[in-house]
């Protein structure tokens, strides 16, 4: 079974400000804390792995 | 690596455009003191480093923009400036007003508004800051190309480094006016993107003061890793914000470090 990942706030950035977002061909996508992304999600494995490793996306068990 | 000149800079201070009535700029100075720690086993003076300092001094022609603004300050550095801030005001000294340009922070106290009539008929007064918010006077860059216009919200083009940095960072916001309503101003920064556009973008800093009566300036840290895109983003509700942006890379020799 595929993993689930969310958004999470290591930052502290204050509610109702977007923690995440992807822009691609003109077309951008925002993210909350506590919404769903996937991996597929971010703009490349690059940038998904940066978000990994600044706690800006935590596994759901 | 080119020469330049200062054609084309620009002043802001707290969320005022002076670059049309500062005719010249005298300092712009970052400095350390130096302490005598010489020990009696020693034929030369020894030295440490002290506390740093920072100073922002420059000319300002009058203009207090006819009578109607007076009173508002709209558009008056006279107005602005004569007053003397009781409370700490931010300048940006920009080398130029393109994203990335080099630009000089200071968060400090106006010390002085001494005027001179010359013979020629001229009339300047001469503007002194120092430093009083704990930073010297710093240098970064541009994360907006200058002063630029939000009509609603959304994010800008952003500038794209050589590479991520770990040891913190500095932003500070210049926020001149805002037509309708309230903007929250960020800077987010991206490791993926190669064009300041398209990317992985996270949220990296957020000003904590734009609900305030705009004109405003913001002088906030960071810590930790600042990837190599950074590009400014406002939400809310409201129309016509404009603002600029810079910021400063923390370095592993900084006196604070934001690691």
């Amino acid at each position: 079974m595929s993993k689930s990942y969310v958004v999470a706030n290591p930052r502290g950035i204050p509610a109702g400000i977007p923690i995440l977002a992807v822009r691609r061909a003109g077309e951008e996508k925002q993210w909350y804390e506590g919404d769903t992304i996937a991996p597929a999600d971010a703009f490349s494995p690059e940038g998904w792995r940066d978000l990994l490793a600044q706690g800006l996306v935590r596994e759901v068990t | 690596m080119a020469k330049s000149t200062g054609l084309g800079d620009k002043l802001f201070s707290h969320g005022r455009d002076l670059s049309g009535d500062v005719g010249s700029v005298q300092r712009i100075e970052t400095l350390v003191s130096l302490l005598e720690v010489t020990g009696i086993d020693s034929s030369t003076v020894e030295r440490a480093q002290g506390i740093s300092d920072g100073a922002l001094e420059f000319n300002a022609w009058f203009n207090d923009n006819g009578a109607a603004n007076r009173a508002a300050g709209a558009g008056s550095t006279h107005v602005v400036l004569s007053t003397l801030p009781t409370t700490n005001i931010l300048l940006m000294y920009c080398r130029g007003a393109s994203l990335g340009s080099v630009c000089a922070a200071l968060s400090a106290l106006q010390v002085g508004y001494g005027g001179q009539r010359g013979a020629d008929g001229s009339l300047a007064f001469s503007v002194a800051t120092q430093a009083a918010a704990g930073a010297p006077l710093e240098y970064g860059e541009l994360v907006t190309a200058g002063k630029i216009t939000h009509a609603s919200a959304s994010t800008s083009t952003g500038s794209v480094a050589a590479a991520a940095t770990t040891f913190g960072g500095v932003g500070y916001l210049q926020g001149f006016s805002i037509a309708t309503g309230t903007a929250t101003v960020v800077i987010q920064h991206s490791s993926d993107t190669t064009n300041g556009v398209d990317g992985t973008w996270a949220t990296l800093l957020t000003f904590a003061n734009t609900s305030a009566t705009w004109p405003i300036g913001e002088r906030k840290t960071v810590t930790g890793t600042v990837n190599k895109g950074l590009r400014a983003q406002t939400t809310g509700t409201f129309t016509n914000a404009v603002f600029a942006i810079g910021f400063r890379r923390g370095a592993s020799g900084d006196r604070e470090s934001l690691a």
